[in-house]
């Protein structure tokens, strides 16, 4: 047997939906203070408000996307009032002027390009790496830095996630298992609690 | 010797107080302003509120309710999750919560404050003003409703058929349990009907002592938060629900219950 703090109010190890469920998972629920649906609840309500945070942010770039279309639109327009006023007077407004970004990315890819096949013919894996498995990918290059990566297999089985799923699953819906008995006292509780109704009075009424 | 007539006081008569020097603007203080009528304040007000703090908690992972005592009109109400004891301090009308601190500063004045003014209605911004017999005053700001749900706790248990505490047998768990646990353990005490047992480790029972209890059933608590009871119960009583127990306990205008510790198969 075991002892196991107890509160009035809240398990002094944490009431939250974490806690609950490693208490389940090590089969120490507090079947007086834990809430056992409280880890399932918590999960949607996770899952829901992260999803509102996408929507959120897709929205975002949804207005942001519009915008620079309304604004390229604009551009398209000025660059017509241009051209007829080029008619007109036979000035060249700056709006005619292309936008030579993408030929001057074209140079520095160029650039990196050349330094990509230098560095992959200067870096040689160490002896000690190679022989220990260890293999290099292409070189990369960004603005500011020269990355290598080394890769290896790895040798171990990993951890089978469904299995241990599972085997936690059984341990967890046996914690419920108190909440399930129909002459459980733990059972009435938390009917009574889930359905908010006042708790009776044990004993004679206070003074 | 021949030069001891000679020597003068070095001493200015001219004292000059250290807010002199702002014009004596810091001097003047202006107490804020009063929300509604002087009400009177329990008989046993200050021995309520400085009882109870006894029982709060404090740490950042206890909520605020807990590090406060509970003022309702003559009850006054403190808890730290393990145990809640109620004072009743006598006929009053103020509802507020008071944190340790705060309870601390109303007892450095000295004697029991006799009057109380409290804003109509109770906000962030309002003070709360205490009036001593001498004129004293004390302007406390940030006041705080008290938890109302603590009071229903009270209701939920049977408050009759105690078993008096008698002085040589309180003496007796006192003497034999008032040890220091090992770091890391609460050094947890067992009472049996027959006997008590407890120890410097939580899993090895070191001490016992036979001696009769109250209880059906064998009841772990906390060595720390059970001597405090103790000390201070007249009467005692243990109640069961399913495997959670309770330790009720009474005192001169006191009464409270103490949570024991659960036991689970291992």
């Amino acid at each position: 047997m075991r002892t196991m703090p107890d509160g009035l109010f809240f398990h002094p190890n944490g009431s939250g939906a974490a806690a609950v469920l490693k208490r389940m998972a090590e089969g120490t629920t507090n079947y007086n203070l834990d809430d056992p649906f409280l880890p399932a609840m918590h999960e949607t309500r996770q899952e829901i408000s992260k999803l509102d945070a996408q929507i959120i942010r897709a929205e975002e770039r949804l207005i942001r996307l519009r915008h620079e279309k309304a604004r390229a639109e604009n551009r398209l327009e000025e660059q017509n009032e241009a051209a007829a006023q080029f008619v007109e007077t036979g000035e060249i407004d700056p709006a005619l002027l292309p936008s030579v970004e993408p030929l001057a990315k074209e140079e520095a890819k160029e650039q990196r390009e050349e330094i990509k096949k230098a560095e992959a013919e200067k870096f040689a894996l160490p002896v000690e790496l190679s022989e220990s498995g260890w293999v290099d990918d292409p070189v990369r290059v960004t603005d500011t830095e020269i990355i290598v990566t080394i890769r290896k297999r790895r040798a171990d089985t990993p951890v089978d996630a469904e299995e241990v799923e599972g085997r936690i699953a059984k341990v967890v819906e046996n914690a419920m298992q108190p909440f399930r008995a129909d002459a459980s006292r733990y059972r009435v509780v938390l009917r009574e609690r889930v359905a908010k109704r006042p708790q009776q009075p044990k004993g004679p009424p206070d003074d | 010797m021949k030069h001891a007539p000679n020597i003068a006081p070095n001493v200015s008569r001219d004292f000059t107080l250290p807010l002199e020097v702002y014009g004596g603007e810091l001097l003047t203080f202006e107490l804020p302003d009063l929300g509604g009528e002087w009400q009177p304040l329990p008989e046993h007000f200050l021995e309520g509120i400085s009882f109870t703090s006894r029982f709060t908690a404090s740490g950042s992972h206890y909520p605020w309710w807990m590090q406060t005592v509970h003022v309702f009109g003559g009850s006054i109400i403190g808890t730290n999750n393990r145990a809640i004891v109620e004072y009743s301090a006598g006929e009053g009308e103020l509802e507020c919560a008071l944190s340790v601190k705060q309870v601390r500063l109303i007892k450095a004045i000295g004697s029991r404050p006799t009057q109380v003014n409290t804003p109509a209605r109770p906000t962030a911004d309002k003070y709360l003003h205490f009036k001593w017999q001498n004129g004293s005053r004390l302007a406390l700001s940030r006041l705080m409703r008290p938890e109302q749900r603590l009071r229903k706790l009270f209701s939920r248990v049977a408050w009759n058929e105690f078993s008096a505490v008698d002085e040589n047998w309180r003496a007796q768990i006192l003497g034999h349990f008032s040890f220091k646990p090992i770091k890391d353990n609460s050094g947890l005490i067992t009472i049996y009907p027959e006997r008590v047992t407890g120890g410097v480790f939580d899993n090895r029972a070191d001490i016992e002592l036979p001696i009769k209890t109250p209880t059906e059933r064998e009841v772990v608590f906390e060595q720390a938060h059970l001597l405090s009871v103790l000390k201070v119960a007249s009467e005692i009583k243990f109640i069961h629900e399913g495997d959670h127990s309770k330790l009720l306990f009474k005192a001169d205008n006191v009464r409270g219950f103490l949570a024991a510790r659960q036991r689970v198969p291992s």
